[in-house]
């Protein structure tokens, strides 16, 4: 099992938002959600769109290219073009720190 | 060359993410009421048409049913990124109609148009690309609907058979292609139903209201589309690649806004009633804006006359002569 990383500062995602982290090579969003924080991958599985500059609605990340939607909390991609699942990552709060692992 | 090196932007140069986000908010009321008109008005002109009947009226009459039904590519295209309405189902249902009346596949050209989306302007990858060094008889047949028509049977006659174009199977990820194919025999189903009721009944009616109208109506439609992208840098960058033209309220009504058609491209997933007021914000970072129509098509045709002409009319800035009036 991997260790935790340090990824980002909590007060600097708002609420319903989220922003892109680059750990170890790998590009991971990093959501707030109204319960809490949550990490998926950053690139969304169908065209290579950065999913940081897409908008949260409703527990789920639109992409910004062409809509396709996942959900937040699992991964899963609810809505064509998207139809491949983003992986999620495990993550915990220290302070005001964000960590994720990422197996 | 890699993805990234081809794949379009341009978003970020003209709006923070901030600034994007008030813009995004979808309604049902601006879909519904939007849908409404054009329906209202195609069963109008349908009335119209029949009335008309066994007179010289036939012509204006079929003429406006004509156009309205080529329209119909507005609701399509808007319910293919699913910004038409709030309510996901409804857009669903919506899409489902009028793709059945505009004759495309959905979930095929929703994969084609999220291709286009993807890799606007860049030749070998926009899967909309207009022909290298447009001919005179290209932009004919363009406008004609050929290409149109031929892509579009070969997609209605050939997927329920399962046999799908390879040069457009990079469009489809593999789990979708048996929903494509799917739902490919069920229009081949409907249709189907459609002439043999029609035949059974001894009823004109399909071929006069639809079948008829939508070949009619089809060049207007190609020739409001080739000012989208015709002449435009061939680059991924949407500010210069893309095209908005400005034009009247009847036409951006039923055109459901997409004359604002950079805009559109640059932040897609914003609904159609907010395109104008997008316009509003970012319209000087766009290069160019073609005014109306007729002179966007006829600086396309004086290019392909004197290639090289400027007959764009950009000055350096990529600017047209409206831009720089405005
Ligand atoms: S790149 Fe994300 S849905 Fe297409």
């Amino acid at each position: 099992m991997s260790d935790w990383l340090d990824v980002a500062n909590a007060d600097d995602i708002d609420e319903d938002d989220v922003i892109q982290v680059e750990v170890e090579g790998q590009v991971l969003a990093i959501y707030r959600l109204e319960d809490g924080f949550y990490a998926t991958d950053g690139i969304c599985s169908h065209a290579e769109a950065c999913l940081a500059d897409g908008f949260v609605m409703d527990g789920f990340i639109e992409c910004p290219l062409h809509q396709g939607r996942f959900e937040i909390k699992t991964g899963k991609a609810r809505s064509a073009p998207a139809t491949e699942d983003l992986r999620t990552y495990e993550l915990k709060i220290e302070g005001s720190r964000i960590l994720v692992r990422l197996d | 060359m890699s993805v990234e090196a081809v794949q379009a932007f341009g978003q970020k140069e003209v709006l923070t993410k901030k600034e994007y986000k008030p813009y995004i908010v979808r309604t049902n009321r601006h879909g519904l009421v939007r849908f409404a008109i054009h329906a209202g008005a195609l069963m109008a002109s349908g009335a119209a048409v029949y009335a008309s009947l066994g007179t010289w009226w036939i012509v204006p009459s079929m003429a406006c049913h004509a156009i309205l039904m080529a329209f119909l590519f507005a609701p399509v295209h808007e319910c293919s990124h699913r910004t038409a309405f709030r309510n996901r189902t409804l857009n669903e249902a919506v899409y489902w109609i009028v793709c059945l009346v505009y004759m495309v596949p959905p979930t095929f050209f929703r994969y084609a148009h999220a291709t286009h989306h993807t890799y606007t302007q860049v030749r070998g990858w926009d899967p909309d690309m207009l022909p290298e060094n447009m001919t005179l008889r290209d932009y004919v047949l363009f406008v004609l609907g050929t290409t149109f028509w031929r892509r579009n049977f070969r997609w209605l006659l050939f997927h329920p058979f399962g046999r799908i174009d390879p040069k457009q199977r990079y469009y489809l990820p593999d789990s979708e292609i048996p929903k494509v194919i799917r739902e490919a025999r069920i229009i081949m189903l409907i249709y189907a139903g459609v002439a043999a009721a029609a035949v059974y009944y001894g009823s004109w009616a399909p071929l006069i209201y639809w079948i008829v109208p939508r070949f009619v109506g089809e060049p207007y439609m190609r020739w409001l589309r080739i000012s989208e992208h015709g002449d435009c840098e061939e680059s991924p960058d949407l500010r210069r690649n893309t095209r908005t033209t400005m034009t009247n309220r009847l036409v951006r009504c039923f055109f459901w806004e997409m004359p604002y058609h950079a805009e559109h491209h640059l932040c897609p997933l914003v609904p159609f009633h907010a395109l104008s007021r997008l316009h509003e914000k970012i319209r000087d970072k766009l290069h160019p804006v073609g005014d109306g129509y007729l002179a966007v098509n006829r600086q396309v045709v004086g290019n392909i006359l004197s290639p090289g002409s400027g007959a764009m009319g950009l000055d350096e800035s990529g600017r047209t002569a409206g831009q720089r009036s405005a």
